[in-house]
């Protein structure tokens, strides 16, 4: 039987690796994708205190949390979209990125 | 059992490994990849924990949600955003040494105090994980399941006047 | 567990990507990703009674997600093959998802009838209920059928070819024989859809008439338990006259083989007869499982081939206008069917023909109000991004 401090520590591991991505990189499609592994961290978290217990309250949370990161994926990417396309799509990288 | 434990260690590795490796690829497409293959990993491990409907799920909205649209959304802007030039801007790197700071305050915590933790015995996980699952979504958090179906549709509609091209 | 170790395979395969040029690992990651995704899937049907990998409480969305990770494969197939038309890719890659939404909107109707989504609640709910599925949600049988023939994946269709290459696509309309799968992942998708319909819809591994007890005079042996074997003797017989009537020595050993495994699996099901009702069951269930995946793959491929081309011009539009609000209704219709069966206890018959009228008028319906805008070959070369919805 595996601990449970072991996924929360494994939790917490790919939880902080996101925030770096997060702050670190520059490119919005990469912010993304980080807070994506952010929530897929708190999953975990949420998912091994639901094993703790014995209820299915943590899973029912995580799953609102897996439908709330696909909203904010699909949102941010269509913003992108849009920013891309207003700004003259076919610019180089660096002047659109370097302002965010 | 020794073999869950080489199990969740493998998932864990793979996962750890994908993230880090997602956070530094200069190329996005190969931090698509890598995303994926850190949300499945995680699905193992949610799977480990006896959640089956969230490892189903975990797999179809993550993975075949989320990893598609980015898949796509990296694909329609490549000229774009795919090549970023290798420089670092030294406040971001302060702000993610920082969170690295505090990952480990709360790890020497967990480390410290970890006889002092009485955690209760683990309780058995219901049978029926599916069947649980429905019985406190639909009697217990019912206006929870309203208002998710209300923002996604929102967001649904949203999105699609975002995306729509105007006509000029 | 054994699941788990599946799950491995498949994140090994994912692992292999470890440089920053792509282009070299990803025709064959690609198509690893399509087959891996596949046979992972296989991991949560059962075959029988007790023939399976894994006892999954939501093994239907298991299997359904993993099909969405073979769309992940197409799309960097279609990306390592036709890297010039980016648009045309996320266009097909949409084409894929949509038709999988529609599909499950369809193969949900039936799990309603089921009331769980693990496959072997599933299987013996119908036989419970006495009937399967597909007479008791005829339409989203229908349904499902017509989704999963629109989309599935297969380099050969020209519909596809349309939306990469379009001089090809134009060049090659001409009816030909065609091998209907385009890869080796193609055709495990296939085989996963017809296991996924035959488990909702077709009673999985139940023998027809499953509740029909007749036994032969004086034994245990029931009388439509004989079927199988007396299949394998015709198949046999047949195979053997085939080869006897071959000129090609290759073709008349592969017929002379194939009626020796006929001839072997004749053997097994009839001695399997008087074993006792566990290895019964499940010898001949797995026997009608593959038969009924077979016949289910007979008739998708023979409809593939006579289907016209869709009419609505883009199919992305024919999943969205039409089969997606149909699939929805359908499984409104089915559901309240199912109310209207157990709490107002109206007869099984009629409310199902009233929920199926119900939703053959609207399907009617949207049908005639498309067909209006009705495009038959769109020849403009399509660089740019339209809105695809």
């Amino acid at each position: 039987m595996i601990p449970v401090e072991h996924y929360l520590a494994f939790s917490l591991v790919l939880f902080v690796i996101g925030a770096a991505g997060a702050l670190m990189r520059r490119n919005p499609i990469m912010i993304l994708m980080s807070i994506a592994v952010m929530l897929t961290a708190a999953n975990v978290n949420l998912i091994a205190f639901s094993r703790l217990w014995g209820t299915v309250h943590g899973q029912l949370f995580s799953l609102f949390i897996m439908a709330d990161a696909a909203m904010e994926t699909a949102l941010g990417l269509g913003i992108l979209v849009v920013c891309m396309r207003s700004r003259g799509a076919r610019d180089s990288a660096e002047s659109e990125f370097s302002k965010w | 059992m020794a073999g869950s434990r080489l199990l969740f260690d493998f998932f864990a590795a793979i996962a750890a490994a994908s993230a880090l490796a997602m956070v530094t690829r200069r190329n996005i497409f190969p931090g698509a990849v890598f995303l994926l293959a850190t949300l499945l990993a995680t699905g193992g491990i949610v799977l480990q924990l006896q959640a089956e409907y969230a490892f189903a799920a975990q797999l179809l909205l993550f993975v075949g949600g989320i990893v598609l649209l980015f898949v796509l959304a990296v694909m329609l802007l490549i000229p774009d955003a795919l090549h970023q030039p290798a420089r670092f801007n030294w406040r971001m790197f302060a702000s993610s040494a920082l969170v690295l700071v505090v990952a480990i305050e709360i790890l020497a915590f967990f480390w410290a105090r970890h006889d002092a933790m009485l955690w209760p015995s683990v309780a058995a996980m219901p049978t029926n994980n599916t069947g649980a699952m429905g019985d406190v979504l639909f009697r217990d958090d019912f206006p929870a399941f309203e208002f998710a179906s209300i923002s996604l549709l929102a967001t649904i509609v949203g999105v699609v006047m975002l995306a729509k091209r105007r006509t000029e | 567990m054994l699941l788990e170790r599946v799950t491995l395979a498949l994140k090994s395969y994912a692992r292999a990507l470890l440089t920053e040029n792509p282009g070299r690992f990803l025709p064959g990651l690609a198509s690893i990703a399509r087959v891996a995704s596949g046979i992972v899937a296989f991991a949560a049907l059962w075959f029988g009674p007790a023939i399976r990998l894994a006892n999954l409480n939501a093994g239907l969305i298991f299997i359904f997600a993993t099909s969405f990770l073979g769309i992940c494969g197409v799309l960097a197939r279609d990306f390592s093959v036709h890297s010039g038309s980016l648009a045309g890719i996320a266009r097909n890659a949409m084409r894929l998802a949509s038709f999988q939404v529609a599909a499950a909107l369809a193969l949900i109707s039936g799990v309603v009838l089921a009331g769980s989504l693990s496959v072997s609640h599933i299987v013996t709910a119908q036989l419970g209920q006495g009937a399967w599925f597909v007479f008791l949600a005829p339409l989203g049988f229908l349904l499902y059928l017509a989704s999963s023939i629109a989309g599935i994946d297969s380099v050969a269709r020209p519909s596809a070819g349309r939306e990469l290459d379009v001089e090809a696509s134009r060049a090659e309309s001409v009816e030909k024989f065609r091998w209907p799968f385009g890869s080796l992942g193609t055709s495990i998708h296939l085989l996963i859809g017809a296991g996924l319909a035959i488990t909702v819809f077709g009673g999985g591994w139940l023998r027809p008439f499953a509740s029909y007890h007749d036994h032969f005079a004086g034994t245990s042996v029931e009388l439509l338990d004989a079927l199988p074997p007396l299949a394998m003797a015709a198949t046999a017989a047949y195979c053997f006259w085939l080869a006897s009537s071959e000129a090609d020595s290759g073709r008349k050993q592969l017929m002379n083989v194939s009626s020796g495994v006929c001839a072997v699996l004749f053997a097994i099901l009839t001695g399997v007869l008087f074993a006792p009702p566990a290895a019964l069951s499940a010898v001949h269930g797995a026997f009608w499982f593959v038969a009924k995946m077979a016949a289910y793959i007979f008739g998708f491929l023979w409809l593939r081939a006579h289907m016209p081309h869709f009419r609505f011009g883009r199919p992305i539009r024919a999943a969205w206008n039409f089969l997606i609000p149909l699939s929805a209704i359908n499984l409104i219709c089915v559901a309240c069917a199912l109310v209207a069966r157990e709490q107002w206890n109206w007869s099984p018959a009629g409310s199902i023909f009233l929920a199926t009228g119900i939703v053959v008028a609207i399907g009617i319906w949207l049908g005639l109000r498309d067909i209006s805008e009705v495009q038959t070959y769109d020849l403009d070369a399509d660089g740019r991004q339209q809105t695809t919805l």
